[in-house]
């Protein structure tokens, strides 16, 4: 038996048999930030282990007396003996209620039905229903003449960490319903690397399709019909954008290939298949359509945000930045089109951060200083935060930055900081940070701190993105001033500030770009691939285009990402 | 000689630019290229590295003084061509075949250069007859293996095998998927967790052996 404080209010639970910490609060529906796959390297499944007994995967055994200060430890490497007291920080756990941003914008395009109805040749008392979809025409679904039923689709965006949904009526395009939550892949590892290395493990491939289909679609299928009030055997056809490993996994093939050199995945191309060899939860005869894929590490769901963003029709220089755990880039002018992928990692979702999250309720998500020098923070639902955000982070770094609190490597100067009374400086020296929110002012009680080593990972996750940018702008023959367009894609990219962006080095001022951020393009391809007659073929095409850039490869990606961890600032103190 | 303070600290701060014109300058004005080298260049990177074990340093910032120092190196090390400079031992480094991330190894490259090693940089996707030939033809006592995705540090294991016969070369392994575990299970005689201990380790089994 395990008593659990969690932020906020206490639970008790039982555990399995051998079951780590990290499993029984799995199994109880509070999953830990398991971001790596449960191997015990990162600290993102860290609890405060309290009075009780406990041992590790290695048999060591540990007791907890009462009243002796709480050791923090990872959940993934220990087990409870017996009845056991934990607290669980905010930070630790994989909020199932965070913000999944289905927001679309759509450009201009003429709609068109998929669907048509015809009686059976033969059989005159049977109508079939057949659906334009992929390229091709598919008999979804037979019923009797005179009964009348709705024809749905839903277009989905899986993404590495949260996944996206909208049900489609598709008589008219109109949007019925929306669904979204979390990828429930997360708790085999964090990002893709992770994903494809649990995918090579006996079982591993089938556990993550189990968690795609079964565990994260087929809930939020379920959950768009009864909020839309239809059946299943209405659901008649489904478009996913996802990036190639999702796909792969989705559909259960392999991608050891993706992993490796050359990189190379199983598809580009996905055939159209049913729902029911997918077991996704629609009519049997639903068609499945998946966006193709430019390389192993550029996807379907930037295919069809790329499309979306409608700079195919631009003839000038132009950007699509898809910012999120992977940052994947593509540079377009008129037909020629270079695409890269570089690993940022999971910093702009709270992963890696002492006191990160993601974008969820009582997350920091701005932050400014008044002109009085007072800190002025943004809490998403109001009240008091609970951690820091992606959003929140890059703005409280070029808010420190900008204050002289960090300098260009950012590192903390402790007499500025002190000076405004938020220096934490902790009895043996180290990790030394910035207090954000003082001890008893945040949701939970302690201080919300940004240490120094939080700043290191931003940095390193910032120069990643940076770097690929100039990297494909140098593979390009261009700078970026000869840019004239710059689409930011992806949930992360919705909620920043631009000038805050450009402050801290996330993306290279544009001086003659227009900005444009794009919401979900993933989504609203996968919307338009259901809607808009040209979409497909013109994806199909699309997906061909783009030159794949191995960054690094390039002789110019290393320097790039070393400048790029700097803060920008003035020229003198430049290393 | 002793130390050249302008020197050390621009290496100690990562500040390139001043190295780059700093150590042309200096050699200029007679200060001899080893000294340099070992009195302020080598101490102030390896200040960086303590500090990093410390946790008073980061990644970020230990890039960046490596960079200022390659830029010190790269007047310096022609110079010291038959000069009689003797390296620790010569070490073999690779990022194994199927990867291609070489920033990391990079830093472990230039940290095992300050520590006096003379590393031997075979760069990436490296197959097992290539470590094997580096090895021979540079008589390497130790080869340092990098992998960054758990996709490709399976193929550590086959480089380790590819050394059975000869056990007198070190193999150390690191990178981010890499641990103490995994590498006991391929046979490799070292983990380095970061930059700074995979020198420690390479120095501890040098010197060992």
């Amino acid at each position: 038996m395990i008593h659990v404080a969690l932020p906020g209010r206490d639970i008790i639970i039982t555990a399995r048999q051998d079951a780590t910490l990290a499993g029984a609060l799995r199994d109880a529906g509070h999953p830990l930030n398991t971001r790596c796959g449960e191997r015990g390297s990162c600290r993102g499944c860290m609890v405060l282990l309290g009075p009780g007994v406990y041992t590790d995967l290695d048999g060591h055994r540990l007791e907890m007396a009462e009243g002796a200060p709480p050791r923090e430890e990872r959940g993934c490497r220990w087990r409870a003996q017996g009845a056991v007291v934990i607290t669980v920080p905010a930070a630790s756990l994989l909020e199932s209620t965070g913000r999944v941003v289905d927001e679309m914008q759509l450009p201009p395009f003429t709609p068109a039905s998929p669907v048509a109805q015809q009686p059976l040749p033969h059989r005159p008392n049977r109508v079939q229903t057949t659906l334009q979809l992929g390229g091709a025409s598919h008999r979804v679904r037979v019923l009797p003449a005179g009964v009348v039923r709705r024809a749905l689709g839903v277009a989905i965006d899986i993404g590495t960490t949260t996944v996206a949904t909208a049900l489609v009526d598709l008589a008219d395009g109109s949007v019925v319903a929306r669904a979204g939550g979390y990828n429930q892949q997360n708790q085999s590892g964090a990002d893709v690397a992770t994903r494809i290395g649990a995918s090579m493990v006996p079982g591993g491939l089938e556990r993550l399709r189990r968690q795609i289909v079964e565990e994260t679609l087929n809930p939020l299928l379920r959950e768009l019909a009864a909020a839309a009030g239809c059946h299943r055997t209405d659901i008649v056809a489904l478009s996913v954008a996802a990036n190639t490993v999702m796909t792969h996994l989705m559909l259960g093939h392999p991608v050891e290939a993706i992993g490796r050199i050359p990189f190379t995945p199983l598809f580009r191309h996905f055939p159209v298949v049913t729902a029911a060899a997918l077991g996704l939860w629609a009519a049997r005869g639903a068609a499945v359509a998946c966006a193709p894929a430019v390389s192993g590490y550029v996807g379907g769901d930037i295919t069809a945000g790329v499309y979306t963003s409608g700079l195919l029709c631009d003839q000038r220089p132009s950007l699509f930045i898809d910012i999120g755990t992977n940052g994947e880039i593509v540079y377009t002018e008129g037909g020629r089109m270079l695409a890269t992928a570089t690993a940022a990692g999971p910093a702009f979702e709270g992963g890696g951060i002492t006191h990160g999250c993601r974008a969820m309720r009582g997350a920091i998500e701005t932050a400014r200083l008044a002109a009085d020098g007072a800190l002025q923070l943004g809490i998403i639902g109001g009240g008091r935060a609970r951690g820091i955000c992606g959003s929140g982070l890059i703005d409280l770094v070029a808010v420190l930055r900008r204050a002289g609190v960090v300098n260009r490597v950012g590192r903390l100067q402790p007499g500025v900081a002190a000076a405004m009374g938020r220096l934490h400086h902790p009895p043996d020296g180290k990790e030394r940070g910035f207090v954000v929110v003082p001890e008893g002012a945040s949701a939970d009680g302690p201080a919300i701190v940004l240490s120094e080593r939080d700043i290191a990972e931003l940095l390193k996750a910032k120069s990643a993105l940076r770097a690929g940018i100039l990297t494909l702008l140098d593979e390009a023959g261009r700078s970026p001033a000869d840019v004239a367009n710059v689409h930011l894609a992806g949930g992360f990219a919705r909620h920043i500030n631009p000038e805050n962006a450009v402050a801290i080095g996330l993306i290279p001022r544009f001086p003659s770009a227009t900005l444009r951020f794009l919401g979900n393009s993933s989504l609203a391809g996968a919307y338009l691939t259901l809607t808009d007659p040209a979409a497909w073929e013109t994806m199909r095409l699309l997906a061909d285009l783009p030159r794949t850039v191995e960054l690094n490869r390039c002789p110019t990606f290393e320097d790039h990402y070393i400048d790029s961890l700097m803060l920008p600032g003035d020229e003198e103190d430049e290393p | 000689m002793p130390r050249v303070e302008e020197l050390y600290n621009a290496v100690l701060a990562g500040q390139r630019k001043v190295v780059n014109e700093l150590v042309p300058k200096l050699l200029a004005e007679g200060h001899e290229p080893l000294s340099l080298l070992n009195e302020s260049m080598i101490p102030a990177m390896q200040e960086v590295g303590e500090r990093f074990s410390r946790g008073e340093a980061f990644i970020p910032e230990m890039l960046i003084a490596a960079r200022a120092m390659q830029a010190g190196l790269a007047h310096i090390e022609p110079m010291l061509v038959g000069k009689g400079h003797e390296p620790i031992a010569r070490v073999c480094i690779g990022a194994v075949k199927g990867d291609l991330h070489d920033i990391g190894k990079n830093l472990v490259a230039i940290m095992l250069r300050s520590a006096g090693f003379e590393v031997i940089d075979l760069g990436t996707d490296v197959d097992t007859e290539k470590f094997r030939t580096a090895v021979d033809q540079h008589k390497a006592k130790a080869v340092l293996l990098s992998a960054l995705l758990s996709t490709t540090m399976t193929y550590m294991k086959d480089v380790v095998e590819a050394f059975r016969d000869r056990p007198e070369v070190r193999i150390i392994v690191g990178g981010a998927p890499v641990t103490q575990e995994f590498a006991a299970s391929i046979g490799a005689h070292g983990y380095g967790k970061d930059a700074s201990d995979a020198v420690r380790v390479t120095r501890e089994l040098v010197m060992a052996g």
